[in-house]
């Protein structure tokens, strides 16, 4: 019973914050020490705070074999003044890559700073600056050597975001 | 709603059209080094050229067949990875590396980073660990002085490093130079020797007169037609210089047996 109030409270919750939330998709391309990425991500704005979860996709790029794909989250606290906000956040990347011999695992991690502009209640253009770290986990199938290192990046970034849905007060 | 659909496909389809343009044409299998280790260009730096980290790098995260490394000996004859002629430009000390001994060179900061100076000896046990290739730019020669180190001890500093090796290990290393009395001097005769001209004629000459086993070329002084003439009288060539993925896109259409590039990924890309 303790659980199951615990879960209504955390769902009627959820209703109530999602009911202040902003959802939408965005679109942006960016560049750093791996090469030029694109990133299409789904986002969710909860007043202040902002969550994204989409794909990232490098090419041209100086580290990849293949075409992969990529997993990308983040987190920004948007400060907004009348259209224009702007706000620290982080950033992380996962990749996967299956080389001829061996096994690659890319993973970003990045600290950036976002500056956008509101284009009405459903569209937005924003770029980001970032600084962070990139650590790779290599493992040779050939001679069974795993190998770590890592390295600082740095990222900038342009993209456009647009809400399917805006809170009802908005 | 039907805005969502709209920019999602939009989406969809930019990552296609992005997919669809990485297709290559099959190329036949070429062995490729990592210029420098990763690259030279200080732009395209993870970690500075000719450092044991750039050559790790190159190894283990790009997954190079090998990694070509300029090579210069110190005063003590000690083999060492430095690229330039003059140390004043690229690091904190002056003068060439040959005025000093390995020992005052520990504090080199190599092109003004904390990274220090690689010795040669000990790129090639990383070579080896991974079972990967090497490609040795001997300079054998000292800027300050104008004047050539001698062959005899360069050859000699080379051989004790590499005589601990098998014949396996030993037919994965190409030793490229200008020089092409430096290859008479040579004395292992299980290394692959590289003879480096932008004068294809004067390659044809050196390798029809048994100095080298092939000859290694400036992508920029490469033409289809020399590409077929060395071909057809069975020489077989590495490129280097390549640096864009038109220049390794072209490159690789000259059907070299090795290409010494600056993007590692692309050119394996392309290659398989």
């Amino acid at each position: 019973m303790k659980y199951f109030t615990f879960i209504f409270i955390l769902f009627l919750n959820g209703i109530v914050l999602f009911g202040q939330s902003r959802s939408g998709t965005s679109f942006r391309s960016g560049m750093n020490a791996i090469g030029i990425y694109f990133d299409q991500s789904l986002n969710i704005d909860i007043y202040n705070h902002e969550i994204d979860a989409g794909l990232r996709f490098y090419g041209p790029d100086y580290v990849f074999e293949h075409d992969v794909v990529g997993l990308s989250l983040g987190y920004a606290y948007n400060f907004s003044s009348s259209n224009v906000y702007f706000g620290p956040g982080i950033s992380s990347t996962f990749f996967s890559e299956n080389k001829s011999n061996s096994k690659l695992i890319v993973s970003e991690l990045m600290m950036n700073n976002k500056l956008g502009v509101n284009l009405g209640q459903r569209w937005s253009l924003f770029s980001h600056i970032g600084i962070g770290t990139v650590f790779n986990r290599h493992n040779n199938f050939n001679i069974g050597m795993t190998s770590t290192t890592w390295y600082l990046n740095y990222e900038i970034a342009l993209g456009i975001k647009f809400y399917w849905r805006v809170p009802v007060d908005d | 709603m039907k805005s969502l659909w709209g920019l999602n496909f939009i989406g969809a389809f930019l990552l296609t059209i992005n997919l669809s343009c990485k297709k290559e044409n099959n190329l036949p299998e070429v062995i490729v080094y990592g210029h420098a280790g990763t690259t030279l260009y200080a732009e395209r730096w993870v970690y500075p050229a000719n450092t044991e980290e750039s050559v790790l790098y190159a190894l283990d995260v790009l997954d190079a067949d090998g990694v070509e490394v300029d090579v210069q000996m110190t005063k003590d004859s000690v083999l060492v990875l430095f690229h330039d002629a003059f140390l004043n430009d690229a690091t904190n000390f002056s003068g060439c590396i040959h005025d000093y001994n390995f020992s005052d060179l520990t504090e080199l900061e190599v092109y003004h980073t904390k990274y220090k100076l690689a010795r040669l000896d000990e790129v090639i046990k990383i070579c080896f660990d991974r079972n990967k290739k090497v490609f040795l730019d001997l300079k054998p020669y000292n800027y300050c002085d104008s004047l050539n180190i001698n062959y005899s001890t360069f050859n000699n500093a080379l051989n004790a490093i590499i005589s601990n090796y098998s014949i396996y290990e030993r037919n994965s290393i190409t030793v490229n130079t200008r020089n092409s009395d430096l290859l008479t001097v040579l004395s292992d005769t299980l290394i692959c020797k590289s003879f480096e001209t932008e004068n294809i004629d004067l390659g044809i000459s050196i390798f029809q007169n048994d100095l080298t086993n092939e000859l290694c070329i400036n992508y920029s002084a490469m033409t289809a037609s020399s590409a077929q003439s060395l071909m057809s009288l069975g020489i077989k060539f590495s490129l280097f210089g390549v640096k864009t993925t038109n220049e390794i896109r072209t490159a690789m259409t000259y059907l070299p047996s090795k290409i010494i590039t600056d993007n590692i990924a692309f050119t394996k890309k392309i290659t398989q």
